[in-house]
């Protein structure tokens, strides 16, 4: 993504209060004309909440909105660049799907002909053709879902907000309703700002990922980087899985770091691996996947300790383990493609791991 | 296990659920109103009834000059108390739902009930003292210089009893608009900002199609019994304040003509259901939207 381009959407020191509640804590970022960011986050860490600032829905104690160049201060959600697709989805149950799509186009006043034209458009874009004249109460969930997105995109919005729009679907056509607003959002070419709890979610969608915790950003990056190299503990446990082995530094050495780590030994990583530096409560970070059984003796990976596996959950491409180091209490989560396995692991066997320096994350 | 079995047992379980009241409403509603039916093509010959079929009371009912404007003003005062009513309760409903905090709505439908501690007569008899020539108002304008002698039009006309009936069906109407405005998802309302509409217009698309089954509802409450009301018209109506009601009653018990009385109650009730069955099908697409 270009990130030289002009930004559709600048946050300035936005903060909002609920009586003593800091909803969100003085954020700013930019987020840049067709990116599809996501605000990924646990419940009640300010996501949603900042959605609605720039919605127009809740009004931010103090800093800017700023889309597509104007300052969005006292102006209502009727009258910014935005819409919305809602939680609920707020299918209108008065009207037709027919009248649901066009119920913006309309506030705006259009003549008939348009109206019908475009209608019929956005129902397209969304594989509803044809359903103009169903009572939306007739309607399943995926099919509302649908209908919110046309009635929002037919009126051509700079940014688009998505507020959970997924949660409420059935994990098979959540999968499949991901893929499609992914080419949606590609084909129209519009910004789309995505509110989600769900990590999976956020990594197989999105250009950008704001992480929240808190009313804070903790981190904002591309899916790849907020995985291979998340800032602090907190983030690097919300997206993926991450095993925290204790951490102490022996020396420091130009920009090598010597360190203890608990279970795996003495090793020597650099300064690059520590992406905020090494601090007291610093702990080494390791993805599962980084692991690996040594199942054949001409695997090799720089360094191998020996466990002893006490739990197997088997996921038909993939297998996890969990192994408990040899000489310690502590228990890694080890993650093996099962056509990389040549021989049968079972609970209670002593294996050899390996693992690459490389891998570890200096994180606090 | 058999599904359909359990079905069953639950249909008969609501079946046996129902049917006290509806024993109860068979006794003391329908056998009352097929005697009233029957005796409604009867003829009273002084002190015995006469069995022979006629229709002649409906003849009359219907013909009858006095009877004609009884009801014609029984249905225009009717239709201006409901006016009056759930234009006035859907302010009160509206800032309950929307206004009030979540904690302090039961207080607020509470203190709506109130009015129903005291009886129904005593509360006509209160807007005779508010209304009354030595009344409140009176009372209080020429104590303050405003008039110098009481104003006559306010009791004993039927203002009189459009203000008495207003304010005794108000609870009634508060209520249905109240539920339905509560059961409106308040992410609509948003939809319908984000998507280019401000309050009016947000409100005449979204709001008021929405709360109209509540609004229908508190309509057919207040009309429906207004038009058989006859002790506030008795109280407050004055000489030209008597309705329908007044002369069914007259015609049962005065007039001694009960089969002339059953013509004409059954005529009114006729009529009010017609114009109820009219209203509900002009609204019929409100309440589809239910299911």
């Amino acid at each position: 993504m270009n990130q030289e381009a002009k930004p559709i959407i600048r946050i300035e020191s936005i903060l909002k209060n609920y009586g003593a509640i800091e909803a969100l804590k003085s954020i700013s970022f930019n987020i840049y004309q067709g990116e599809f960011l996501t605000l990924l986050g646990p419940s009640g860490c300010g996501k949603t909440t900042l959605l609605r600032v720039i919605a127009g829905f809740e009004i931010p104690n103090s800093g800017l909105v700023e889309i597509d160049g104007n300052n969005m201060e006292g102006i209502p959600a009727n009258q910014r660049p935005t819409n919305m697709v809602f939680q609920s989805y707020a299918v209108f149950p008065h009207m037709t799907v027919g009248e649901n799509v066009a119920y913006g186009l309309k506030a705006r006043k259009a003549d008939k002909q348009t109206i019908s034209e475009e209608v019929n458009k956005a129902l397209a874009m969304v594989g509803m053709q044809g359903f103009n004249d169903r009572p939306s109460t007739a309607l399943s969930g995926g099919q509302r879902q649908r209908v919110a997105l046309a009635r929002a995109l037919i009126l051509k919005p700079k940014v688009l907000l998505l507020d959970e729009p997924l949660s409420a679907l059935d994990k098979r056509l959540r999968e499949q309703m991901q893929s499609e607003l992914r080419q949606l959002q590609r084909s129209v070419g519009i910004t789309f700002i995505l509110v989600t709890h769900d990590q999976e979610e956020a990594l197989t969608m999105s250009d950008r990922i704001a992480v929240m915790f808190d009313g804070k950003i903790a981190q904002l990056a591309s899916p790849q980087e907020l995985y291979r190299r998340p800032t602090n503990i907190q983030v690097a446990n919300f997206v993926g899985t991450m095993n925290f082995l204790d951490l102490d530094l022996v020396a420091l050495e130009g920009n090598d770091l010597i360190v203890e780590i608990e279970g795996l030994g003495k090793t020597t990583l650099s300064m690059d691996q520590a992406p905020l530096g090494y601090q007291s409560n610093s702990m080494a970070g390791i993805r599962p996947e980084m692991f690996t059984i040594i199942t054949n003796k001409s695997q090799s990976k720089t360094k191998v300790v020996k466990g002893r596996i006490v739990e197997t959950q088997y996921f038909g491409d993939m297998t996890y383990f969990d192994a408990k180091l040899e000489g310690t209490d502590k228990v890694v989560t080890i993650s093996m493609r099962n056509s990389d396995i040549s021989f049968e692991i079972n609970i209670g066997n002593n294996v050899e791991i390996g693992w690459n320096p490389n891998s570890i994350l200096v994180l606090s | 296990m058999n599904f359909s079995f359990i079905q069953k047992i639950r249909g008969q379980s609501g079946l046996i659920l129902v049917s006290p009241p509806f024993f109860y409403a068979l006794l003391l509603l329908a056998f009352p109103l097929m005697g009233v039916f029957a005796l409604s093509f009867w003829t009273q010959d002084y002190l015995e009834l006469n069995r022979d079929f006629t229709l002649d009371n409906y003849r009359e009912a219907w013909t009858g000059a006095i009877y004609q404007a009884l009801m014609l003003r029984s249905l225009k005062i009717s239709i201006l108390v409901t006016l009056l009513t759930v234009v006035l309760a859907f302010p009160v409903a509206y800032y309950i739902s929307f206004h009030v905090s979540p904690k302090k709505k039961p207080l607020w439908i509470f203190l709506i009930t109130i009015p129903f501690w005291t009886s129904y007569l005593i509360r006509i008899f209160l807007w005779k003292v508010i209304l009354g020539f030595n009344g409140v108002i009176n009372g209080s304008l020429i104590g303050i210089g405003f008039i110098d002698e009481p104003l006559k039009f306010l009791l004993f006309n039927q203002g009189a009893i459009v203000v008495t009936l207003s304010h005794a069906w108000i609870p009634f109407a508060i209520l249905p608009i109240y539920v339905a405005l509560e059961k409106i998802d308040r992410s609509l309302l948003e939809a319908s900002e984000d998507l280019g509409d401000g309050p009016v217009r947000r409100f005449m698309r979204v709001t008021l199609p929405l709360a109209m089954p509540g609004i229908i509802a508190a309509t057919l409450i207040v009309f429906i019994p207004t038009i058989g009301d006859y002790v506030t018209p008795k109280l407050v109506g004055g000489p030209n304040g008597l309705l329908i009601a007044n002369m069914i009653e007259v015609q049962f018990k005065k007039a001694n003509n009960a089969p002339l009385g059953a013509a004409l109650a059954l005529s009114a009730m006729f009529i009010v259901s017609a114009i109820a069955m009219v209203f509900l099908w002009f609204n019929r697409k409100y309440l589809r939207q239910e299911q």
